[in-house]
Parts: C-alpha cells; structure tokens; sequence
C-alpha cells in the first residue's frame, strides 16, 4: 500500500460546531486513509463525531460549523484548499453520498426519475432523454424496475427509497461513495439487501466505499478497514478482523462485550458505565478514561497512537500491554 | 421589544389617582390637568388612568372565561372524538359563523348595559377559537406516549385531561387569549361608542363617547383615551406575539 | 419460572378498517380492512420472558397494547391468571392495570415533559391510591435505586430533557415498577438508545425478572436481544405467528423459512457477505397474499402453500410452526 494508491488521505481533520455554549468540537484530529476499490468504516455511538467526519470530507457543513485544521487528500489534490464552485464538481462526480434517511434528499413533489435525471444533467450537459436512459441504466444496477422512475417517493417503501439514494450516487460514476448510516432505519431483511446491492456494486464499479454506522456488525462485516471513534477522535484504527478477533482498546472492546449476537455463545452483556463526554470541554487526556475500568494515573495525558500490529493502532497507553476483559457493572 | 411593551403596561396599571370633578370646565392640558378636563371638569388623567382598571378587567374577564370554556370544551371534543366531537364542532362552527359584534348590541340594547354583563357577553361569544386551538393541540397530543404511559398506568381519564393533555396544550390557547384581549377592549370600546355602555364607569370607551359632541373644541376629550386604547391593544398584540414565539420556536426568524 | 400459566392468548384479532375510496367501497361492496394481528394464540408462563419477534408492521406493537388493554380487540380473548380480560372496562380494568404494565419504545415521549422525575414515578400510587404521601416518597426512592438511578433524592425534581435515554427509561421502568406488577409487555425499550446503555437496561429487566419473577413479553425486531433476554420466541409475520418455541432452539436451529431468512440477514462480524435469498419486499398487509403469507417469498414455496393457510401445529413439545413443508414431514 504505497502512496500512490491512496484515493483519499485525511491528516488531523478538525471540525466544530458554534451553538450557544461554545464549540462542540466534533471532529477533533482525525487521520485516516482509504486506498482505492477498498471499503472503510467508522464506528460510534451517537455523537462521536462519525457523521461530522462525512459532512467535513464532502464540505456539507452546517451553517455553524467551520473546518478547523487539518488536509484532505483526494487523489493528490488537497480538497481544503481548492475554491468552493471546483469543490461541486467533485460532490457527485468523484465522490458522492447516501444519507441515512432517503427523505432527506429527496424532494416529495417530483417523480423519482425525474429528480435523478435533473440532477444528472446538472453536471453533465447531455439530453433529457440521455439523461433519462443513465438513470434507467443505473436503476437496472441497483435492482429497482424502471417503473420506478414515474413514482413519488412518497408511494416507495424504505428500501427502495434507499436504492433510488444509491442510484443517485452512481450517477456520475464517483470514485468514492460515503454512506451515512444507510440501513438504520431498517428491517433486518432490507438491511441486509441494501448492503449486499452496495457491496456488489462496490466489486463491479471498483468503487472505494466509506460506510458510517453505529452498528459493529454491520461495520466489521461489510469493510475491510475500519475506525471506531469515541468523543470526536479516533480511538482504534486498522484491519477489521484484526480488530475484531483481537481488539487493544477498552472502548472497544467494551463495545463488544457490549453487543448482544447471534452466532457467537450466549453471556452476559457488559454495559459501559458513565455517559457520552462533553464535547466542548474535552478532556485534556484520554477522553474515555473517566469510563474506563483500566484508568490508571497516566491516562490524564492525551494518550499517543501505538502500533499494536501491522495495520492496526490504538490510541491508548495501554494497548500493547493488556488484554480489555470487562467485568463492567450491571 | 416582548419586554419592552410589558414594561409600558404595566405603569397603566399602578397609579390610581382618584377622580372628583374640579371647577374648570373644558380646559385644555396644562400643569394641574395635564391632559386636560372633560364637559364636566373631570380630569382626564385621572379618569384615563382609571379607565385602565376597566380595561384590564374587561380583558382578562372576558379572555379569561373564553379560554376556560374554550379550553374545557375544546379538550372533551378533542379527546373524546366521535360523536361528540362532532356535535361540539358544529357548535364551533356555528359561533364562528355569528356576526358576534352584533350579537353583542343586540344583547345589551334589549338587556340592559351592565359592564359584567358585558364581559361575560364577550367570553361566551369569543370561546370558539380557543376550543378550535385546544382541540387541534388535543388531538395532536393523545396519542403521545406518556398518555398511553398514563393509561396503562390506571390514570382515569379526568385526571390525564387535566394533569397531563391540558397543561401540555394550552399555550397556543394563552397567545390566543392575549389577542382576545385586545378584541375585548375594542369591543367595549365599541360599545361605549354606541352609547351601549354603562354610563356610571370611568371606561376609555365612554370617555370617547362623552366627547364626541366636543370633539372639535376640546380635541384632548378624545385623543388621550384612544391613545390609551390604541397603546393597550398594541401592547397586547405584541405580548401575544411575544408568546408564540416562545413556545413555537420555529417563528423565530 | 412454575408452570403456572399467567397469561393465555387465544386467536387474537385486531383489524383496523381503512378508509377506501368511495367507489370501491360501492364496487366491491366490502370495507378493506387492515389486519394488524389476524389471529394469534400463546401463553407465558408465570416468570418466563417470551419474545414477540419480527419486521416492522408485522403486527408486535398492535399485540402489545391490546394486552395491556390500550386497544380492544377485534375477536379472541386473553386470559390473565385464567380470568378474561378481552373487554374490561371502568373499576375491573382499573384492577388489572396494577398488574399488567408496559414500557414503552421512545424514552423521550413516555415521559410528560412538564413532570418531574418524583410525580411521574409516583404517579401510578396516585391513581390506585396506594400508600400514604410520605410512602411516596419512600417507594420513589427503593424503586429508582433499584432501577439503577443513584443517588435517587438527585433525581427528584429533575425533568426529563436533562437526563440521558437510557435514564429515562430507567425512571419508565421504575415507573412501570412501582405498583409490583405481575407481568411487563416491553416494546422495543432499547431500540433508541445508544449501544452501550441497552446492556445496562437489558441487564436491569434481567434482574427484575429474575430476582422479582415478573414475566415479560418483549417486542423486538432485533433477534440477537431477542436471544439474549427471553426463554421462549414468537416470530411474527403480517399478523400472525408463524413459528415459535424455546429461544435457544429456535435461532440455532429454524424451521419455518421464514425464520431461516430472518436469521440469515443478521450480519456475522468476521465472515465476508455471502449471497442471501430473497431480494424481495414485505407485502403490504390490507392486500394479503392467498393461502400461507409468505408463499410469494418463500424458496420452498408448494402449490398447496398458495391456496391453504398452514395453521399453527407442534412440531416437538412446547415448539409449533406454521409451514406446509415442515408440518408435512
């Protein structure tokens, strides 16, 4: 994995929110690489800061928000740093995004394949019914019967709303797709087609893939790379099934005794004490630690990122020493 | 601004100067009569602040049974549904229908112009709108979990309308009342126009009516109750506005 | 767990009438109907947690309020410790809220906003008139410790937005506690909070079923809690119950398709995605299909699956299926 087969490189990205009490730092100094045709995922819990990463990298802030500090990489060229009217031609055609709710982005009073078609010729000037033909080409890709283009999406059940989202990605042919929280507003069964159609896509397209969720399973079984991120940083980095069978931080692997499964032998879940850390006035030192059952004396100093493995880092002092067995509290 | 206007009302409502009839007839504003004096030699100032007292009660009375009646009815109609919903809202819709003002003239001309007949003339006519408000927010509010919670919890249903729906729901009712407010004292104003008013109370209405033959030389008989209105009703407005958007942060620009 | 059976549900209906347009409502000459639960039967044991499993509309939440009498039911009845419950009103009713309670999926909307943590645990004692004021007090406090809410007195006169979802529904469980009931229907209380506070509340009900012996029905769509929590699993699809049995037997080892695609979707951490069934969608449940529900997407499917409903029939002891193919063997 050289350099040069990076597809997108992000180095210390910072991202706040001004709200009344001050800057929720959300994003706080994250650094991550995606090579190209590979598929990364972030993990958290609701507000740490996963989909404030997606919104960073495609530059769909909120008004109150401000990118800090830090470089993104795309393809060599660093998208901090170009003007806002080059960056549109980006959004879509090399990178594009499926939101977690497909009402977001759909717009209730126009046809399907109609709000499809615009936003294609938007970006490429073709005819309307060449415009027309790519939206067909790509439902087909996508699983959804070209009746669909006539319909609201109002008259779509939420999985084929979520397939029209993805046809929408696909069609200026990025090169990346980020998809925040696709399937959480899902059934099971539906979940699991949405993934599938997204990872078939993946392989077909050669697609490079950036998938957000809250859920570890879906994360560790859909991606090759993953991050799972607490209080706006980084906290465990690397292969999944590094990861998973062999996880070096508390948080995460707090996180997983955390999961109730399926498949694996039935025991007691651990729960994590204490609550979600304040994001305005992080911590100066390791943000998980006043949650954590190995705190020790040092943990009052920002801990650094260790290599544990080859491709698998974690970002505590404590990673190559111990192994994180929870007897947490009930 | 909200703060603003509350700050000016409430000065109306403190002073209470006595009112006697002074020799000096019809004069106009200076340093012992700074609004002047009417045909009789009553000092304006005095009487307009009096008149507030009239007002403010005349507001509030009438506002106040309005909204509990509209409030009452509004939240049986809403919680209960079917047919009695049906029929109350029919009731509704025919009291919005009336010409009220009329209503109103008619009432007092045949019934005699006592001021709390008046007021409650107002409240039993101007009801409607805060039973459509309540319902509205009624019906919107059963199906909340915390009133299943209360349900299931063996809450009888007396209690839930009044402990959980009522205090939930009723501020679009308060912001309403606060415009009822200022209808009120335009009504009564109009009254008193009309000669309909009970002649013995110090109102800003009669004040007016007094003065009308007077208007021409003794322009100050008129202009310093209507402002006095005209304030009063802007003020409320306001407040009403005020209170909506604290509640519906939405309207915020 | 006894074998005291303390709940007992026999063909179950509730069908919600849809408003059509006027002219089919001529043309056709029948009300279309929604059949949110068209016919289930099962019974929970004293102290057992049985889990009520299945997609969204299938029809677990419509069970779960007609159990706890929010909703009548359309046909079938219910008996509580034998006695039928099906239409009960006014001081009967009242009777049996003391002893059949819900919690509820949203902890932000269980909760009035303009109470306070005290009135609304103690809320249920006012309403049966149980204990005197200073009781109150006093049963607030043992519960929400219990539940997990220390210091208790902090949490007083606090209101709901400033606590976290997962105490809130710690404080929904207190106050669903308070009046000792026998029997908890829970309705998906952990599917809104965060991943690591459902350990904490799961881990709570454990406890109070355990240590207090209340018996649960837990609604879920999340067969993996499912499996955590309960003795016993119903899947439910489209109103009715298409499999169920003890909890272990049922995940490790399904027997209705239906069941077997349920599990298959569940993504396995570790194992890269393998090809899956069906790509097709949950049909829409005024027009259901003919015959067995889920013919139009079973693998299996056999002509007699399109034509006859495969009634509920026992396959083992304490396990029933509803499937032509597995009923035929």
């Amino acid at each position: 994995m050289r350099a040069l087969t990076f597809l997108l490189k992000v180095e210390d990205l910072k991202m706040y929110y001004k709200i009344r009490e001050g800057w929720v730092k959300a994003v706080d100094g994250i650094s991550f690489s995606l090579d190209k045709g590979c598929s990364f995922g972030i993990v958290g819990e609701s507000g740490c800061g996963k989909s404030s990463v997606a919104l960073a990298i495609m530059r769909l802030l909120p008004r109150n928000a401000k990118v800090i500090g830090g470089r993104i990489f795309f393809n060599g060229t660093d998208l901090m740093k170009i003007p806002l009217d080059e960056l549109r031609s980006f959004r879509l055609k090399k990178m594009a995004m499926i939101f977690q709710s497909a009402m977001n982005a759909l717009n209730p009073v126009f046809r399907v394949g109609d709000q499809l078609a615009d936003a294609f010729q938007y970006h490429e000037k073709v005819s309307r019914e060449e415009a027309k033909a790519r939206v067909q080409e790509i439902f087909e890709l996508v699983n959804l019967d070209s009746s669909v283009m006539q319909k609201y999406p109002h008259e779509l059940s939420g999985g084929m709303r979520q397939r029209v989202m993805i046809a929408m990605s696909l069609l200026c042919n990025p090169d990346l797709i980020i998809a925040d929280e696709p399937t959480t507003a899902l059934d099971v069964v539906v979940q699991d087609q949405i993934l599938q159609s997204i990872k078939d896509l993946q392989e077909r397209l050669k697609l490079s893939l950036i998938l957000i969720s809250h859920d570890i399973s879906v994360i560790l079984e859909t991606c090759d790379k993953i991050a799972v991120m607490y209080g706006g940083q980084i906290v465990e980095y690397g292969d999944s099934n590094s990861i998973f069978n062999d996880p070096h931080h508390p948080y995460t692997s707090g996180l997983f005794e955390s999961f109730p499964t399926i498949h694996a032998e039935l025991k007691d879940l651990m729960s994590i004490p204490g609550s979600p850390p304040d994001l305005i006035n992080p911590l100066k030192g390791c943000r998980f630690a006043p949650r954590c059952i190995f705190k020790k004396n040092i943990c009052e100093k920002d801990p650094p990122f260790v290599k544990v493995k080859n491709e698998h880092y974690s970002k505590c002092h404590f990673a190559n020493l111990e192994r994180f067995e929870w007897r947490g509290t009930l | 601004m909200f703060i603003l206007f509350i700050a000016i009302v409430a000065p109306f409502i403190s002073p209470y100067d006595p009112y006697y009839m002074s020799e000096d007839l019809l004069s106009p504003p200076n340093f012992r009569h700074p609004f002047g004096t009417d045909q009789y030699g009553r000092d304006i100032l005095s009487r307009a602040i009096w008149g507030t007292r009239i007002a403010i009660i005349v507001a509030v009375g009438s506002a106040g049974l309005s909204a509990l009646i509209g409030i009452f009815l509004g939240s049986i109609a809403g919680y209960y549904g079917g047919l009695l919903d049906d029929l109350l809202t029919r009731l509704i819709d025919f009291f919005l229908i009336i010409p009220t003002f009329f209503l109103m003239v008619l009432i007092v001309a045949l019934f005699g112009s006592n001021i709390s007949f008046v007021i409650l003339i107002i409240g039993l006519t101007s009801w409607p709108s805060n039973a459509r408000i309540m319902r509205a927010q009624v019906l919107s509010l059963k199906e909340r979990p915390y009133i299943d919670a209360a349900k299931v919890a063996g809450v009888n249903t007396f209690r839930i309308l009044f402990s959980h729906i009522i205090p939930n729901g009723a501020y679009p009712v308060i912001a309403n009342s606060t415009l009822q407010m200022a209808n009120a004292i335009l009504i009564e104003g109009g009254l008193a126009f009309l000669g309909l008013e009970d002649p013995h109370i110090v109102s800003w209405g009669n004040m007016i009516q007094a003065a009308r033959a007077y208007l021409v030389i003794a322009w100050w008989a008129i202009f310093f109750p209507g402002v006095a209105m005209l304030i009063m009703v802007f003020a409320l407005n306001m407040i009403g506005n005020g209170i909506s958007v604290v509640f519906n942060p939405s309207l915020r620009r | 767990m006894t074998d005291e059976k303390i709940l007992e549900v026999y063909d179950l209906k509730k069908w919600f009438p849809v408003k059509s347009s006027f002219l089919s409502s001529i043309i056709l000459r029948k009300k279309s109907f929604l059949r949110a639960v068209d016919g289930i039967s099962f019974d929970i044991k004293r102290g057992e947690i049985m889990a009520l499993a299945g997609e969204s509309g299938c029809g677990k939440t419509t069970t779960g309020r007609l159990l706890v009498l929010l909703d009548e039911p359309t046909d079938g009845k219910i008996l509580f410790n034998g006695i039928d419950i099906s239409s009960l009103k006014g001081k009967q009713l009242k009777y049996f809220r003391k002893r059949i309670q819900m919690i509820f999926q949203d902890p932000y909307e269980s909760l009035n906003p303009r109470f306070t943590i005290l009135n609304a645990v103690t809320e249920p004692l006012k309403a049966h008139k149980i204990g005197s004021k200073d009781e109150w007090i006093e049963m607030a406090y043992k519960m929400l410790a219990y539940a997990g809410l220390t210091p208790p007195e902090k949490f007083f006169n606090r209101y709901p937005h400033e606590l976290s979802g997962g105490e809130r529904q710690r404080v929904a469980i207190a106050r669903a506690m308070i009046i000792r009931p026998e029997f908890i229907v829970a309705d998906e209380p952990v599917s809104m909070l965060d991943i690591s506070v459902r350990a904490g509340i799961l881990n709570l009900m454990k406890k109070l079923n355990k240590e207090l012996g209340i018996a649960y029905l837990f609604i879920t769509h999340d067969l993996a809690v499912a499996r955590y929590m309960s003795h016993k699993i119903a899947i439910m699809y489209l109103g009715k119950i298409l499999e169920i049995g003890p909890t272990e037997k049922v995940i490790s080892n399904p027997k209705h398709p239906y069941t077997k695609l349920l599990l298959s979707a569940i993504p396995r951490p570790g194992l890269k995605r393998r090809r899956r069934v069906t790509m097709t969608e949950v049909p829409s449940p005024i027009n259901l299909p003919e015959g067995c529900r889920f013919h139009p997407r079973c693998p299996y499917v056999l002509n007699v699956c399109k034509q006859r409903e495969p009634p509920l029939s026992e396959v083992e002891k304490g396990y029933k299926v509803a499937c032509h193919l597995i009923s035929s063997n």
